[in-house]
C-alpha cells in the first residue's frame, strides 16, 4: 500500500488516519514473516556454507600436510606434537584413547548403550531386556529378575551420543590447529608451546578459562535435560511404561498426531479451548495490571496527594508476603465459607443463574472464577507495575508537559500523547516478557482455582480432568501428576507451549516501538 | 587487575565444583539405598509411637526366630497415604517393606513394586483376615499384600441431645429432628466416596445391594473391564433417595469434615476427636440410617477401606532376604500384632480372630464401623477417574428438576470410556 509522507498524513481526518494506521499495521505483517524467513534461510545457508568451507579446509590440510599432519587424521595430536606442542598433543591423544576405550572396548560402554536405545525405531523398546517377576520354589516367594531401565538406557545412550559429537568436534579442532601451525611455520612465526598456552589461558584467552566451567554446567544441566525431554515426546513414557517395570518404546509421531484429534473430546478440541483461555488470560492479566499499575502510580505521583509514602508502602506490602501464602489465603476469602463469598451469598448478590446450576461458590462457576482470577491477579501484580511506573513517570521530561499545556492540551491528551507513548516505548520489552510470563503463570491459577471448575463437556481427558480455568501449563502439571502420569504428553505440551510463546514473542517484538524507532526518545 | 582475575576464576571453578558435588552425592545415596543382603528397610505410619511399636515387634520376631538373627531392620516413618508416591519415585531403591492405603495397590502392582505372596502365605492370609481386606489386597487373582487394618470406612455421628436414637435410624428422622432444632445434617454427596453410599444401599430385611461397581484388572493391573450397574432402575431409586436429602437445602450440608452447625454427620473414625469436641458428651455413633423410596425401606451402604503391608520384589542374589521380608510381614500383620496395635493406637484389626476380641467389640466407634461394614462394599481397585465421574451423580441429585435418567446415562458413558481408552 502507498505510504504517505507526514504532510499528507496530517491532512487526513481522524477516521482516515485510524484506517490508514490500521491498514499499515496489517500490510506490514507479511513483511515481518518475509524477514523472518529470509533470516532463517540465511542462517541455514550460512550453516551449510560453513560445513562446506570446513570440509574444503580439511581436505586441503590433508593434501598439503606432512606425514605428521596426515597421521593426526587417525591419531589425534600427532600434528601438534610434530610442531612442538607436546602438551596439546598428549591431551588430544588422551581424549581419543578414552573415547575409544569407553565407546568400543568397555562391555557396557558407549556402543552398548547407543545400540540399546533403538533410536526412534517405531515400535522398538528403549532397552532390550524386560525385567520380570520370578517364582522361587525354595522359599515360596517371588523375586525380581532385573532387566533394563529405559530411563537410564536413554540417558546413557544420549550421553554417549554427546561424547561422539565431542569426538568429532575435537577431531576437527586438532586438524584446524595443524593447519594453523603449518601456516605459522611457513611464515616463520613462533608456534605456541605448552608454556605459552598456559600463560595465555590466564591472559589473552582468559575469557575461555572463565567460560569453560559455566559452559560445561549449561551443557550438563540445561542442554542435556532439554534434549532428553524433547526425545521423551517420541516415546510412550508414562506410569504404565515407566521404564523399569515395563520398558517404554518409540511411537514415532503418534503423540503429535493426537493433537490433531478434533473430535468431541479429542485432545485437539480440548487444547483449542485451553489455548483460547490461555491467551485471553495472558492478555487480561498483563494489560489490566499494566494500566491499573500505571494509573495508581500517576495518582500517587500527582501534586497535592498527601502521604505518598504511606500509599506506596501499603501497596508494596503485598510483595512482602510470599505469593503462594497470600494467594491461597485470598482464594479462600471467595469460597462459599469465606468472608467475601459468604457475604455475597447472604446478601443475595450471587447471580440467579449460578444458583440454578447449583453452583454455590464463586469458584464453581466458570465465568465467575475467570473474572476472580484476573481480579486477584491485579491485587498481586499492580504493586510491581506501580513501582516501575513510578520511576519511569518521573523520568519523562517535564518540559514536554509544559509545552503541551501552553499549546492547550488537556490532561487526557497529555496522557495519550505523552505519557502512554513514552511508557510503551520504555516498558515494551518488559510488557512482552510479562505477557509470556502470564502465558505460563502456573502459581496464580493453580493456587487459586486449581484449574477448576471441571469442564463437564470433556470430563476426564488423558487421565486427568480438564478445568475451565486450566492454562496449558497447569494442564501439563495435571497430566504429569495425574493417575496415568503421561510424561510423553507433558513433553509434547511443553514443545507446544514453546512454539506458541516463540511465535507470539517474534510477532510482538517486531511491532514494538522500542525495537524500531530507537532514536525516538533517546 | 590481577586480583579480579583470580577472584573470577575462583568463583567460576567454585560454580563448577558445586555442580559436580551435587552430582557426586547421587552415587553415594544409591549405595546407601541399595541395602546389603542383611539390611531391611521398613516404612510405617507417621503416627506418634507407631515406629517404636513396630521396632519392638520386629525385635520380638527376630528373638523368636534365631535363624533370622543376621538381619537388621531399620524402620522409618512415611505416611501410608503417600507411600506409593514415594515408592514409585524409584522402585529399584524403594524400601524393602512398606505400609500403604489400599487404593494405591494398582499403581504399585503395575510398577512391579509389590512381590506377590507365595502359595502358603496366600492361603494363610485369606483364611485369617476378613473378606473385604483380602479383596483389597488382591489384584487379578493374586494376593500382593498383607492386610494391616480394617477401619477405613464411614458411619453416622450424631448429637443425641438433638436426635434421639430412634430418629437416628432413618434419614427422615434425622431431617425432621435437625429441622426442629435448626441444625444441619452433613453428607458429602458430591464426593464420590460418599456418593456411593446410596447406590450400595440394600432393602431392609435382606436382599442384594441396589447397585455394584467393580473394576477388573489384568495381572499387570491394567483396567480391562467394569461391572457397574448404577445406570438402572435400582440406580434411579438410589438417586431419588439421595435427592430426598440433598434437596432439603435448609438441613443438608455437603460436607464430611465441617461439623459447624450440624447435629449429624456421615464421616469416619479420623473425626472421632472432632465429634467429641463438637457434640460433647452427647456424641453417639452408629451405622448409617435407612431411607424410604416408593414405600420400600433401604439401608444405606458404604465403602470399607484397608491399610496393607507389602514387600518389594528382591533382585537376584537376595532371595533369602525376600523370604525374610515375607515372614516378617506375616508376623507384623498377625492376630497378636494387630491386637497390640489396637490397644496402643485404636487401629481396627483386619484379623478375624482379633475382631472377636472383647475390647475390640466393646469400642463404640469400631462397633459402629463393624456394624456398617455388614452393608459395606470393600473398596477394590478403582480406576482413578471414577472419583470425578461419580461426583456428577451427587451434583445431579442436589439439582432441582434434574434429569436423573440423563445423569445416569452420562455416568455410564463416562466410565465405559475409561475402559475403551
Amino acid at each position: 500500500m502507498k505510504t504517505l509522507n507526514s504532510l499528507e498524513y496530517l491532512k487526513l481526518s481522524k477516521t482516515q488516519a485510524f484506517w490508514y494506521n490500521f491498514k499499515l499495521f496489517f500490510s506490514k505483517i507479511p513483511g515481518w514473516f518475509k524477514n523472518l524467513f529470509v533470516k532463517l534461510w540465511l542462517t541455514i545457508k550460512n550453516f551449510f556454507v560453513g560445513i562446506k568451507d570446513g570440509a574444503v579446509d580439511i581436505v586441503n590440510t590433508f593434501k598439503n600436510g606432512n606425514w605428521a599432519v596426515k597421521l593426526s587424521f587417525i591419531s589425534f595430536g600427532a600434528g601438534n606434537m610434530y610442531y612442538g606442542q607436546v602438551m596439546r598433543g598428549i591431551l588430544f591423544l588422551l581424549f581419543e584413547i578414552i573415547f575409544i576405550v569407553y565407546t568400543f572396548v568397555l562391555p557396557t560402554g558407549g556402543l552398548y548403550w547407543m545400540k540399546k536405545v533403538h533410536w526412534f525405531a517405531k515400535g522398538a523398546t528403549v532397552g532390550n531386556v524386560q525385567g520380570m517377576m520370578v517364582y522361587n520354589p525354595v522359599y515360596d516367594t517371588y523375586g525380581w529378575q532385573t532387566g533394563d531401565d529405559s530411563v537410564r538406557v536413554l540417558l546413557y545412550g544420549l550421553l554417549s551420543v554427546f561424547f561422539v559429537i565431542a569426538f568429532f568436534v575435537v577431531w576437527r579442532m586438532q586438524i584446524k590447529q595443524c593447519r594453523i601451525n603449518m601456516e605459522l611455520e611457513k611464515q616463520g612465526r613462533h608456534i605456541k608451546g605448552a608454556k605459552d598456552d598456559l600463560r595465555s589461558l590466564i591472559d589473552d584467552q582468559f575469557h575461555k578459562t572463565l567460560l569453560t566451567p559455566s559452559l560445561v554446567g549449561i551443557l550438563v544441566f540445561t542442554v542435556l535435560p532439554i534434549i532428553y525431554m524433547i526425545i521423551i515426546a517420541f516415546t510412550n513414557y508414562d506410569s504404565a511404561h515407566d521404564g523399569y517395570a515395563n520398558l517404554f518404546s518409540w511411537v514415532g509421531l503418534d503423540n503429535f498426531n493426537a493433537f490433531t484429534d478434533f473430535s468431541e473430546d479429542g485432545l485437539g478440541t480440548v487444547l483449542g479451548e485451553m489455548v483460547g483461555w490461555t491467551l485471553m488470560w495472558a492478555f487480561f492479566a498483563t494489560f489490566t495490571n499494566y494500566f491499573l499499575g500505571m494509573f495508581v502510580a500517576i495518582i500517587i505521583n500527582k501534586k497535592g496527594i498527601r502521604f505518598k509514602k504511606l500509599w506506596r508502602t501499603i501497596l508494596v506490602m503485598t510483595i512482602a508476603i510470599p505469593q503462594f501464602v497470600s494467594l491461597l489465603y485470598v482464594g479462600k476469602l471467595f469460597n462459599e465459607q469465606g468472608v467475601i463469598g459468604s457475604f455475597l451469598e447472604k446478601a443475595g448478590l450471587i447471580p440467579e443463574v449460578m444458583l440454578q446450576q447449583n453452583q454455590n461458590g464463586l469458584w464453581e462457576n466458570p465465568v465467575a472464577s475467570k473474572i476472580l482470577l484476573v481480579v486477584i491477579n491485579l491485587w498481586v501484580g499492580v504493586p510491581y507495575m506501580m513501582l516501575s511506573a513510578t520511576g519511569i513517570l518521573m523520568n519523562i521530561p517535564a518540559d514536554l508537559y509544559e509545552s503541551s499545556r501552553v499549546d492547550g492540551a488537556n490532561s487526557v491528551q497529555q496522557f495519550t500523547k505523552i505519557t502512554l507513548p513514552y511508557m510503551l516505548f520504555v516498558t515494551g520489552p518488559s510488557l512482552l516478557t510479562s505477557f509470556v510470563g502470564n502465558l505460563n503463570s502456573f502459581n496464580i491459577i493453580y493456587l487459586l482455582s486449581g484449574g477448576g471448575p471441571t469442564n463437564m463437556k470433556f470430563g476426564s481427558v488423558q487421565g486427568t480432568t480438564v478445568g475451565h480455568t486450566d492454562l496449558l501449563i497447569t494442564f501439563l502439571f495435571k497430566v504429569t501428576t495425574g493417575t496415568d502420569s503421561k510424561y510423553y504428553l507433558a513433553s509434547v505440551l511443553g514443545i507446544f507451549v514453546f512454539v506458541l510463546v516463540a511465535l507470539l514473542s517474534l510477532i510482538v517484538y517486531n511491532v514494538m516501538p522500542s525495537t524500531k524507532n530507537e532514536e525516538d526518545y533517546a | 587487575m590481577k586480583m579480579t582475575k583470580i577472584l573470577s576464576l575462583v568463583l567460576a571453578l567454585l560454580m563448577l565444583s558445586v555442580c559436580f558435588v551435587g552430582c557426586g552425592e547421587k552415587p553415594q545415596e544409591e549405595t546407601k539405598a541399595k541395602r546389603g543382603p542383611n539390611e531391611v528397610l521398613l516404612w510405617v505410619s507417621t503416627t506418634a509411637g507407631v515406629k517404636e511399636s513396630f521396632e519392638a515387634q520386629v525385635a520380638e520376631f527376630i528373638a523368636a526366630n534365631p535363624e533370622y538373627s543376621q538381619y537388621t531392620v531399620k524402620i522409618e516413618a512415611i505416611g501410608e497415604g503417600d507411600a506409593a508416591g514415594q515408592v514409585l519415585l524409584d522402585v529399584a531403591t524403594a524400601p524393602d517393606m512398606y505400609c500403604f492405603a489400599q487404593d494405591q495397590i494398582t499403581r504399585l502392582v503395575q510398577a512391579k513394586a509389590l512381590a506377590p505372596l507365595g502359595v502358603q502365605a496366600s492361603a494363610k492370609v485369606s483364611e485369617e483376615n476378613d473378606a473385604g481386606s483380602v479383596a483389597a489386597a488382591t489384584v487379578g487373582n493374586q494376593l500382593y499384600a498383607y492386610p494391616l487394618t480394617s477401619d477405613n470406612g464411614y458411619y453416622l455421628y450424631y448429637d443425641s441431645s438433638v436426635i434421639t436414637d430412634e430418629q437416628a435410624k432413618t434419614v427422615e428422622g434425622i431431617i425432621a429432628a435437625c429441622r426442629n432444632a435448626g441444625k444441619k445434617f452433613g453428607y458429602n454427596a458430591t464426593n464420590g466416596w460418599y456418593t456411593a453410599a446410596y447406590f450400595f444401599s440394600q432393602p431392609v430385611g435382606g436382599g442384594a445391594p441396589l447397585c455394584t461397581s467393580t473394576w477388573t484388572t489384568d495381572d499387570d493391573a491394567k483396567f480391562v473391564g467394569v461391572n457397574d450397574t448404577f445406570n438402572s432402575a435400582n440406580g434411579l431409586i438410589a438417586l431419588k433417595g439421595m435427592s430426598q436429602l440433598t434437596l432439603q437445602t435448609d438441613v443438608w450440608v455437603d460436607t464430611a469434615d465441617d461439623f459447624g452447625g450440624t447435629a449429624a454427620i456421615i464421616t469416619g473414625i479420623w473425626h472421632a476427636n472432632t465429634a467429641t469436641e463438637e457434640y460433647g458428651d452427647n456424641v453417639k455413633a452408629t451405622k448409617l440410617p435407612t431411607f424410604t423410596v416408593e414405600g420400600v425401606e433401604y439401608q444405606m451402604g458404604s465403602f470399607s477401606g484397608y491399610k496393607l503391608m507389602g514387600c518389594l520384589p528382591q533382585p537376584e542374589g537376595y532371595e533369602a532376604k525376600g523370604a525374610f521380608c515375607q515372614a516378617l510381614a506375616q508376623y507384623l500383620t498377625s492376630e497378636d500384632a494387630q491386637l497390640e496395635r489396637y490397644y496402643e493406637f485404636q487401629w481396627g484389626p483386619s484379623n478375624k480372630v482379633a475382631q472377636q476380641d472383647e475390647d475390640v467389640k466393646g469400642n463404640v466407634l469400631l462397633a459402629a464401623l463393624l456394624e456398617q461394614n455388614n452393608y459395606a462394599q470393600p473398596q477394590g481397585t478403582i480406576e482413578g477417574g471414577w472419583w470425578d465421574i461419580v461426583k456428577l451423580l451427587g451434583t445431579a441429585s442436589a439439582t432441582p428438576n434434574a434429569d436423573f435418567d440423563q445423569a445416569l446415562a452420562d455416568y455410564e458413558a463416562s466410565i465405559n470410556a475409561k475402559i475403551a481408552k
